[in-house]
Protein backbone atom coordinates (compact mmCIF):
# COMPACT_ATOMS: atom_id res chain seq x y z
CA UNK A 1 0.00 0.00 0.00
CA UNK A 2 1.13 3.67 -0.93
CA UNK A 3 2.51 4.81 2.82
CA UNK A 4 0.56 8.05 2.20
CA UNK A 5 -2.18 5.83 1.90
CA UNK A 6 -1.52 4.20 4.97
CA UNK A 7 -0.89 7.50 7.13
CA UNK A 8 -4.39 8.22 5.72
CA UNK A 9 -6.00 5.71 6.84
CA UNK A 10 -4.88 6.00 10.39
CA UNK A 11 -5.71 9.49 10.47
CA UNK A 12 -9.50 8.48 9.44
CA UNK A 13 -9.63 4.97 11.15
CA UNK A 14 -12.50 5.56 14.25
CA UNK A 15 -14.15 8.18 12.16
CA UNK A 16 -17.90 8.14 12.96
CA UNK A 17 -20.34 8.28 10.39
CA UNK A 18 -21.68 11.98 9.94
CA UNK A 19 -24.75 13.39 8.37
CA UNK A 20 -28.59 12.82 8.70
CA UNK A 21 -30.35 11.85 5.51
CA UNK A 22 -33.68 12.36 7.31
CA UNK A 23 -32.45 15.74 8.40
CA UNK A 24 -31.50 16.31 4.57
CA UNK A 25 -34.85 15.47 3.11
CA UNK A 26 -36.93 17.39 5.36
CA UNK A 27 -34.91 20.53 4.84
CA UNK A 28 -35.26 20.06 0.82
CA UNK A 29 -39.25 19.61 1.31
CA UNK A 30 -39.66 22.72 3.66
CA UNK A 31 -37.46 24.50 0.67
CA UNK A 32 -40.32 22.96 -1.72
CA UNK A 33 -42.55 24.22 -0.02
CA UNK A 34 -41.81 27.69 0.58
CA UNK A 35 -40.81 28.10 -3.27
CA UNK A 36 -44.54 26.49 -3.89
CA UNK A 37 -45.61 29.49 -1.34
CA UNK A 38 -43.59 31.87 -3.41
CA UNK A 39 -44.56 30.67 -6.70
CA UNK A 40 -48.19 31.36 -5.34
CA UNK A 41 -47.98 34.55 -4.64
CA UNK A 42 -45.92 35.72 -7.93
CA UNK A 43 -48.49 34.08 -9.70
CA UNK A 44 -51.08 36.48 -7.82
CA UNK A 45 -49.03 39.46 -7.77
CA UNK A 46 -49.17 38.67 -11.68
CA UNK A 47 -52.95 38.47 -12.35
CA UNK A 48 -53.14 41.78 -10.04
CA UNK A 49 -50.50 43.46 -12.62
CA UNK A 50 -52.17 42.43 -15.70
CA UNK A 51 -55.85 43.35 -14.09
CA UNK A 52 -54.30 46.61 -13.02
CA UNK A 53 -52.20 47.32 -16.94
CA UNK A 54 -55.84 46.14 -18.78
CA UNK A 55 -57.48 49.08 -16.78
CA UNK A 56 -54.66 51.49 -17.25
CA UNK A 57 -54.86 50.35 -21.09
CA UNK A 58 -58.37 50.83 -21.13
CA UNK A 59 -58.61 54.23 -19.76
CA UNK A 60 -55.46 55.61 -21.78
CA UNK A 61 -57.19 53.97 -25.14
CA UNK A 62 -53.70 55.06 -26.34
CA UNK A 63 -52.85 53.31 -29.57
CA UNK A 64 -49.69 53.86 -30.18
CA UNK A 65 -46.78 51.78 -30.09
CA UNK A 66 -44.85 50.75 -26.57
CA UNK A 67 -41.49 50.71 -26.54
CA UNK A 68 -40.74 46.86 -25.77
CA UNK A 69 -37.98 45.81 -23.49
CA UNK A 70 -34.81 44.49 -25.49
CA UNK A 71 -34.58 40.61 -25.20
CA UNK A 72 -30.96 40.04 -23.45
CA UNK A 73 -28.54 37.92 -25.39
CA UNK A 74 -26.72 35.80 -24.30
CA UNK A 75 -23.34 36.77 -23.31
CA UNK A 76 -20.11 35.58 -25.07
CA UNK A 77 -18.14 37.18 -22.94
CA UNK A 78 -16.05 34.67 -20.92
CA UNK A 79 -15.90 33.77 -17.47
CA UNK A 80 -13.62 35.21 -15.83
CA UNK A 81 -10.38 32.88 -14.77
CA UNK A 82 -7.73 32.65 -12.25
CA UNK A 83 -4.44 34.36 -13.30
CA UNK A 84 -3.58 36.92 -15.57
CA UNK A 85 -5.97 38.09 -18.03
CA UNK A 86 -5.70 39.17 -21.18
CA UNK A 87 -7.41 42.65 -21.91
CA UNK A 88 -11.08 42.31 -22.95
CA UNK A 89 -14.23 41.16 -21.85
CA UNK A 90 -15.01 39.17 -18.93
CA UNK A 91 -18.27 38.06 -16.95
CA UNK A 92 -18.40 36.97 -13.34
CA UNK A 93 -21.52 35.00 -11.93
CA UNK A 94 -22.12 36.50 -8.42
CA UNK A 95 -24.49 34.22 -6.75
CA UNK A 96 -25.59 34.55 -2.62
CA UNK A 97 -26.78 32.27 -0.30
CA UNK A 98 -28.86 32.70 2.69
CA UNK A 99 -26.76 30.41 5.05
CA UNK A 100 -23.29 32.78 4.92
CA UNK A 101 -23.27 33.94 8.52
CA UNK A 102 -22.97 35.91 10.03
CA UNK A 103 -25.81 37.72 9.31
CA UNK A 104 -27.97 35.55 6.90
CA UNK A 105 -31.17 36.54 4.83
CA UNK A 106 -33.35 38.51 6.61
CA UNK A 107 -36.52 36.99 7.35
CA UNK A 108 -37.47 33.79 5.62
CA UNK A 109 -36.28 35.82 2.34
CA UNK A 110 -34.99 34.12 -0.76
CA UNK A 111 -31.44 34.41 -1.77
CA UNK A 112 -31.12 36.90 -4.96
CA UNK A 113 -30.99 35.18 -8.54
CA UNK A 114 -27.80 34.65 -9.96
CA UNK A 115 -25.95 37.65 -11.40
CA UNK A 116 -23.74 37.76 -14.71
CA UNK A 117 -21.59 41.20 -14.05
CA UNK A 118 -19.48 41.95 -16.94
CA UNK A 119 -16.77 43.94 -17.34
CA UNK A 120 -13.96 45.01 -19.91
CA UNK A 121 -10.48 44.63 -18.24
CA UNK A 122 -7.31 46.65 -19.20
CA UNK A 123 -3.84 45.01 -19.93
CA UNK A 124 -1.70 43.95 -16.62
CA UNK A 125 -4.31 42.91 -14.51
CA UNK A 126 -5.49 39.01 -12.90
CA UNK A 127 -8.50 37.69 -11.32
CA UNK A 128 -6.63 36.86 -7.64
CA UNK A 129 -6.10 32.71 -7.51
CA UNK A 130 -8.62 31.61 -5.05
CA UNK A 131 -10.81 35.09 -4.87
CA UNK A 132 -12.92 34.42 -7.90
CA UNK A 133 -14.32 38.01 -7.66
CA UNK A 134 -11.10 40.21 -6.98
CA UNK A 135 -9.35 41.42 -9.61
CA UNK A 136 -5.66 43.06 -8.62
CA UNK A 137 -2.48 43.94 -10.41
CA UNK A 138 -1.10 41.27 -12.51
CA UNK A 139 2.89 41.69 -11.58
CA UNK A 140 2.59 42.79 -7.74
CA UNK A 141 3.35 39.56 -5.38
CA UNK A 142 0.66 41.34 -2.39
CA UNK A 143 -1.19 42.61 -4.74
CA UNK A 144 -4.22 44.40 -2.15
CA UNK A 145 -1.58 45.91 0.54
CA UNK A 146 -0.04 49.27 1.43
CA UNK A 147 1.59 51.12 0.08
CA UNK A 148 0.89 51.44 -3.61
CA UNK A 149 -1.87 48.14 -3.99
CA UNK A 150 -5.01 48.11 -5.99
CA UNK A 151 -8.20 45.76 -6.13
CA UNK A 152 -11.23 45.48 -7.76
CA UNK A 153 -14.16 43.74 -5.88
CA UNK A 154 -17.00 43.09 -8.28
CA UNK A 155 -20.11 41.76 -6.56
CA UNK A 156 -19.65 42.25 -2.51
CA UNK A 157 -22.91 42.43 -0.65
CA UNK A 158 -26.73 41.81 -1.12
CA UNK A 159 -29.14 42.84 0.97
CA UNK A 160 -28.31 42.22 4.16
CA UNK A 161 -25.07 43.17 5.12
CA UNK A 162 -25.18 45.17 8.26
CA UNK A 163 -22.79 47.70 9.98
CA UNK A 164 -20.44 47.43 12.91
CA UNK A 165 -20.49 50.30 14.97
CA UNK A 166 -16.81 49.67 16.09
CA UNK A 167 -15.11 48.98 12.78
CA UNK A 168 -11.49 48.53 14.65
CA UNK A 169 -12.28 45.01 15.60
CA UNK A 170 -10.64 42.08 17.00
CA UNK A 171 -11.38 38.41 16.27
CA UNK A 172 -14.35 36.80 17.54
CA UNK A 173 -15.56 40.24 18.41
CA UNK A 174 -19.48 39.89 17.73
CA UNK A 175 -21.37 40.20 14.80
CA UNK A 176 -22.23 43.46 13.09
CA UNK A 177 -24.24 45.49 15.69
CA UNK A 178 -26.37 48.51 13.09
CA UNK A 179 -28.92 47.14 10.92
CA UNK A 180 -29.14 48.04 7.86
CA UNK A 181 -32.19 47.83 5.07
CA UNK A 182 -32.80 46.37 2.04
CA UNK A 183 -32.05 49.49 -0.63
CA UNK A 184 -29.14 51.21 -1.83
CA UNK A 185 -30.11 54.09 0.13
CA UNK A 186 -30.67 52.23 3.05
CA UNK A 187 -26.95 51.04 3.04
CA UNK A 188 -25.27 54.69 1.92
CA UNK A 189 -27.12 56.49 4.44
CA UNK A 190 -26.43 54.06 7.45
CA UNK A 191 -22.56 54.47 5.94
CA UNK A 192 -23.23 57.91 5.84
CA UNK A 193 -24.64 58.49 9.48
CA UNK A 194 -22.60 55.65 10.91
CA UNK A 195 -19.94 58.11 14.15
CA UNK A 196 -16.57 56.57 12.79
CA UNK A 197 -16.78 55.96 8.67
CA UNK A 198 -15.59 59.25 7.28
CA UNK A 199 -16.83 59.32 3.46
CA UNK A 200 -17.35 61.51 1.04
CA UNK A 201 -20.45 63.16 -0.05
CA UNK A 202 -22.53 60.30 -1.98
CA UNK A 203 -23.59 61.19 -5.18
CA UNK A 204 -25.96 59.48 -7.82
CA UNK A 205 -24.31 57.37 -10.58
CA UNK A 206 -25.49 54.65 -13.15
CA UNK A 207 -23.45 51.49 -13.67
CA UNK A 208 -24.33 49.60 -16.50
CA UNK A 209 -27.97 51.87 -17.30
CA UNK A 210 -28.95 50.48 -13.13
CA UNK A 211 -29.30 53.67 -10.24
CA UNK A 212 -26.76 53.80 -7.34
CA UNK A 213 -24.99 56.09 -5.10
CA UNK A 214 -21.10 56.31 -4.86
CA UNK A 215 -18.75 57.27 -2.32
CA UNK A 216 -15.50 56.71 -1.46
CA UNK A 217 -14.42 55.90 2.10
CA UNK A 218 -11.07 55.92 3.65
CA UNK A 219 -9.42 53.78 6.05
CA UNK A 220 -7.43 55.32 9.57
CA UNK A 221 -3.71 56.20 8.85
CA UNK A 222 -3.26 54.04 11.87
CA UNK A 223 -5.01 50.91 12.70
CA UNK A 224 -1.66 49.17 14.27
CA UNK A 225 -4.27 48.78 17.41
CA UNK A 226 -7.14 46.81 15.22
CA UNK A 227 -6.81 43.52 14.63
CA UNK A 228 -8.46 44.44 11.68
CA UNK A 229 -10.66 47.13 10.30
CA UNK A 230 -13.79 46.53 8.80
CA UNK A 231 -16.97 48.45 8.57
CA UNK A 232 -19.60 46.21 7.05
CA UNK A 233 -20.48 42.23 6.85
CA UNK A 234 -20.22 40.35 4.58
CA UNK A 235 -17.30 42.26 3.38
CA UNK A 236 -13.54 42.49 4.12
CA UNK A 237 -11.23 44.10 5.84
CA UNK A 238 -8.78 47.07 5.11
CA UNK A 239 -5.86 45.98 3.54
CA UNK A 240 -3.50 48.22 5.26
CA UNK A 241 -3.79 52.19 6.45
CA UNK A 242 -4.93 54.90 4.61
CA UNK A 243 -6.89 52.46 2.28
CA UNK A 244 -8.76 53.74 0.11
CA UNK A 245 -12.67 52.29 -0.92
CA UNK A 246 -14.21 54.08 -4.29
CA UNK A 247 -17.43 52.06 -3.45
CA UNK A 248 -20.68 52.24 -5.78
CA UNK A 249 -23.92 50.56 -4.43
CA UNK A 250 -25.97 49.79 -7.10
CA UNK A 251 -29.67 48.46 -7.39
CA UNK A 252 -29.79 46.10 -9.95
CA UNK A 253 -33.66 44.97 -10.47
CA UNK A 254 -34.21 45.66 -6.70
CA UNK A 255 -31.02 43.75 -5.08
CA UNK A 256 -28.26 46.03 -3.94
CA UNK A 257 -24.65 45.17 -5.30
CA UNK A 258 -21.52 46.31 -4.45
CA UNK A 259 -18.27 47.35 -6.21
CA UNK A 260 -15.54 48.03 -4.48
CA UNK A 261 -12.31 49.69 -5.96
CA UNK A 262 -9.49 49.58 -3.48
CA UNK A 263 -6.29 51.50 -3.08
CA UNK A 264 -3.82 53.67 -1.98
CA UNK A 265 -2.71 57.00 -1.58
CA UNK A 266 0.57 56.29 -2.77
CA UNK A 267 -1.18 53.98 -5.73
CA UNK A 268 0.14 56.08 -8.82
CA UNK A 269 -2.77 57.80 -10.33
CA UNK A 270 -3.40 55.30 -13.76
CA UNK A 271 -3.97 52.09 -11.58
CA UNK A 272 -7.24 53.50 -9.72
CA UNK A 273 -8.25 55.29 -13.37
CA UNK A 274 -8.52 52.01 -14.25
CA UNK A 275 -10.50 50.60 -12.09
CA UNK A 276 -12.90 53.43 -12.48
CA UNK A 277 -12.82 52.55 -15.76
CA UNK A 278 -13.24 48.69 -15.52
CA UNK A 279 -16.30 49.70 -13.22
CA UNK A 280 -17.53 52.06 -15.42
CA UNK A 281 -17.50 48.77 -18.52
CA UNK A 282 -19.74 46.82 -16.08
CA UNK A 283 -23.23 45.65 -17.17
CA UNK A 284 -25.64 43.25 -15.46
CA UNK A 285 -27.64 39.97 -16.77
CA UNK A 286 -29.67 38.34 -14.61
CA UNK B 1 -37.29 -0.09 -5.35
CA UNK B 2 -38.20 3.48 -5.09
CA UNK B 3 -36.18 6.29 -5.63
CA UNK B 4 -35.84 7.15 -1.90
CA UNK B 5 -35.14 3.49 -1.02
CA UNK B 6 -32.45 3.79 -3.24
CA UNK B 7 -31.25 6.95 -1.82
CA UNK B 8 -31.44 5.09 1.72
CA UNK B 9 -29.42 2.72 0.28
CA UNK B 10 -26.90 4.26 -1.00
CA UNK B 11 -25.99 6.43 1.77
CA UNK B 12 -26.02 3.62 4.18
CA UNK B 13 -23.41 2.29 1.74
CA UNK B 14 -21.54 5.10 1.62
CA UNK B 15 -21.60 7.63 3.98
CA UNK B 16 -19.05 6.00 6.20
CA UNK B 17 -16.24 6.88 3.55
CA UNK B 18 -17.61 10.19 2.78
CA UNK B 19 -17.44 10.75 6.56
CA UNK B 20 -13.73 9.96 6.42
CA UNK B 21 -13.09 11.84 3.18
CA UNK B 22 -14.75 14.90 4.75
CA UNK B 23 -12.78 14.50 7.95
CA UNK B 24 -9.19 14.19 5.95
CA UNK B 25 -10.16 17.52 3.64
CA UNK B 26 -11.34 19.40 6.91
CA UNK B 27 -9.61 18.16 9.98
CA UNK B 28 -12.02 18.66 12.50
CA UNK B 29 -15.35 16.55 13.51
CA UNK B 30 -17.34 19.55 13.54
CA UNK B 31 -16.79 20.95 9.60
CA UNK B 32 -16.87 17.18 8.54
CA UNK B 33 -20.31 16.45 10.02
CA UNK B 34 -21.30 19.93 8.25
CA UNK B 35 -19.71 19.00 4.82
CA UNK B 36 -21.40 15.79 4.66
CA UNK B 37 -24.70 16.99 6.05
CA UNK B 38 -24.67 19.58 2.91
CA UNK B 39 -23.05 17.58 0.76
CA UNK B 40 -26.66 15.54 1.27
CA UNK B 41 -28.76 18.07 1.05
CA UNK B 42 -27.72 18.98 -2.35
CA UNK B 43 -27.69 15.30 -3.45
CA UNK B 44 -31.95 14.84 -1.96
CA UNK B 45 -32.22 18.24 -4.09
CA UNK B 46 -30.78 16.54 -7.29
CA UNK B 47 -31.78 13.06 -6.36
CA UNK B 48 -35.14 14.25 -6.29
CA UNK B 49 -34.97 16.17 -10.01
CA UNK B 50 -33.45 13.40 -11.78
CA UNK B 51 -33.32 9.45 -12.81
CA UNK B 52 -30.20 9.27 -14.55
CA UNK B 53 -27.30 9.83 -12.48
CA UNK B 54 -23.94 8.34 -11.13
CA UNK B 55 -24.07 8.58 -7.73
CA UNK B 56 -21.18 7.97 -7.07
CA UNK B 57 -18.86 10.53 -8.89
CA UNK B 58 -21.76 12.96 -8.34
CA UNK B 59 -21.96 12.62 -4.09
CA UNK B 60 -17.70 13.18 -4.41
CA UNK B 61 -17.47 16.28 -6.70
CA UNK B 62 -20.12 17.68 -4.47
CA UNK B 63 -18.60 16.80 -1.28
CA UNK B 64 -15.06 18.34 -2.90
CA UNK B 65 -16.53 21.66 -4.55
CA UNK B 66 -18.61 22.25 -1.63
CA UNK B 67 -15.46 22.00 0.69
CA UNK B 68 -13.53 24.49 -1.39
CA UNK B 69 -16.56 26.62 -2.48
CA UNK B 70 -16.92 27.30 1.56
CA UNK B 71 -13.58 27.86 2.34
CA UNK B 72 -13.66 30.33 -0.68
CA UNK B 73 -16.58 32.35 0.91
CA UNK B 74 -14.71 32.41 4.37
CA UNK B 75 -11.88 33.89 2.93
CA UNK B 76 -14.04 36.11 0.51
CA UNK B 77 -14.75 37.71 2.98
CA UNK B 78 -11.23 38.73 4.24
CA UNK B 79 -8.97 39.58 1.50
CA UNK B 80 -5.54 38.01 2.09
CA UNK B 81 -3.44 41.03 3.92
CA UNK B 82 0.21 39.66 5.08
CA UNK B 83 1.11 42.96 7.17
CA UNK B 84 -2.03 41.60 9.89
CA UNK B 85 -1.63 40.57 12.63
CA UNK B 86 -2.89 36.70 12.15
CA UNK B 87 -3.12 35.57 16.03
CA UNK B 88 -5.53 32.59 15.05
CA UNK B 89 -4.54 31.45 11.57
CA UNK B 90 -0.84 32.18 11.14
CA UNK B 91 0.72 30.18 8.86
CA UNK B 92 4.50 30.60 9.57
CA UNK B 93 6.20 27.72 10.88
CA UNK B 94 9.61 27.37 12.51
CA UNK B 95 10.88 23.54 12.02
CA UNK B 96 12.99 24.24 14.85
CA UNK B 97 10.63 24.96 17.24
CA UNK B 98 8.02 22.79 16.61
CA UNK B 99 6.67 18.79 15.11
CA UNK B 100 3.75 18.89 13.61
CA UNK B 101 1.66 15.66 13.23
CA UNK B 102 0.73 14.79 9.63
CA UNK B 103 -2.59 16.16 11.05
CA UNK B 104 -2.04 19.14 11.59
CA UNK B 105 0.07 19.54 8.61
CA UNK B 106 -2.32 18.67 6.39
CA UNK B 107 -4.84 21.42 7.57
CA UNK B 108 -2.34 24.15 7.14
CA UNK B 109 -2.47 23.39 3.15
CA UNK B 110 -4.92 24.94 1.05
CA UNK B 111 -7.81 23.07 0.52
CA UNK B 112 -7.10 22.48 -3.35
CA UNK B 113 -3.53 20.93 -1.88
CA UNK B 114 -5.89 18.52 0.52
CA UNK B 115 -8.53 17.89 -1.99
CA UNK B 116 -5.55 16.66 -4.01
CA UNK B 117 -4.06 14.67 -1.69
CA UNK B 118 -6.88 12.82 -0.65
CA UNK B 119 -8.58 12.39 -4.05
CA UNK B 120 -4.75 10.95 -4.99
CA UNK B 121 -3.80 8.86 -2.51
CA UNK B 122 -7.47 8.03 -0.25
CA UNK B 123 -9.63 7.77 -2.53
CA UNK B 124 -6.64 6.66 -5.67
CA UNK B 125 -8.14 8.65 -8.37
CA UNK B 126 -6.18 8.65 -11.78
CA UNK B 127 -5.11 12.36 -12.00
CA UNK B 128 -7.60 13.13 -14.91
CA UNK B 129 -10.25 12.11 -12.29
CA UNK B 130 -8.91 13.81 -9.71
CA UNK B 131 -8.85 17.10 -12.42
CA UNK B 132 -12.46 16.24 -13.19
CA UNK B 133 -13.78 16.02 -9.99
CA UNK B 134 -12.46 19.35 -9.05
CA UNK B 135 -12.99 21.43 -12.03
CA UNK B 136 -8.81 21.92 -12.70
CA UNK B 137 -6.56 21.14 -15.69
CA UNK B 138 -4.92 17.91 -15.04
CA UNK B 139 -1.58 20.09 -14.65
CA UNK B 140 -2.77 21.95 -12.07
CA UNK B 141 -3.37 18.48 -10.10
CA UNK B 142 0.01 17.60 -10.75
CA UNK B 143 1.46 20.92 -9.65
CA UNK B 144 -1.07 21.04 -6.23
CA UNK B 145 0.51 17.68 -5.81
CA UNK B 146 3.86 18.12 -6.00
CA UNK B 147 3.19 21.25 -4.06
CA UNK B 148 1.30 19.92 -1.47
CA UNK B 149 3.96 16.77 -1.13
CA UNK B 150 6.60 19.44 -0.53
CA UNK B 151 4.92 21.76 1.89
CA UNK B 152 4.20 18.52 3.58
CA UNK B 153 7.97 17.79 4.07
CA UNK B 154 8.44 21.42 5.69
CA UNK B 155 5.93 21.35 8.05
CA UNK B 156 5.96 17.28 9.22
CA UNK B 157 9.53 15.99 7.88
CA UNK B 158 9.00 13.11 10.92
CA UNK B 159 5.90 11.98 9.45
CA UNK B 160 6.34 12.39 6.11
CA UNK B 161 9.76 10.47 6.82
CA UNK B 162 7.82 7.28 6.61
CA UNK B 163 6.28 7.71 2.81
CA UNK B 164 9.63 9.47 1.12
CA UNK B 165 9.43 8.77 -2.51
CA UNK B 166 5.87 9.68 -2.95
CA UNK B 167 5.64 11.73 -5.66
CA UNK B 168 2.70 12.79 -8.42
Amino acid sequence: MNPLRAALDEMAANIPVYGDLDRAIEQVEHERRRRRVLASLSVAAAVLLVIAGTLIGARALDSSSRPIAPLQEPSAAPLLVEGPLSPGRYRYVLTSSCDDPPTGCPGDAAPPPPLDIELTVPAGWQQLPDYPNVITLADDRSPTEAPDGAALVLGWTNSWVNLYSEPCRSKGAGDPDIAVGPSVKDFVDAVQAHDILEITQPSDVRIGGHPGRFFTLRAPADISGCEFWRPWDPGFYAQGPSNIWDVWAIDVDGFRVLVVANYYPGTPARIPAQLREMVGSITFRS
Amino acid sequence: MDREAELREFVAARGAALSRAAFLLTGNHQAAEDLVQDTYVVLVRRWQKTGALDPEAYVRRILFSRFIDNWRRQRLRELPSAWLPDTEDRDEFDPAADRLTLREALVRLTPRQRAVLVLRFYDDLTESQAAEVLGVSVNTVKSQTRVALRRLRELAPDAVASFEGVDS
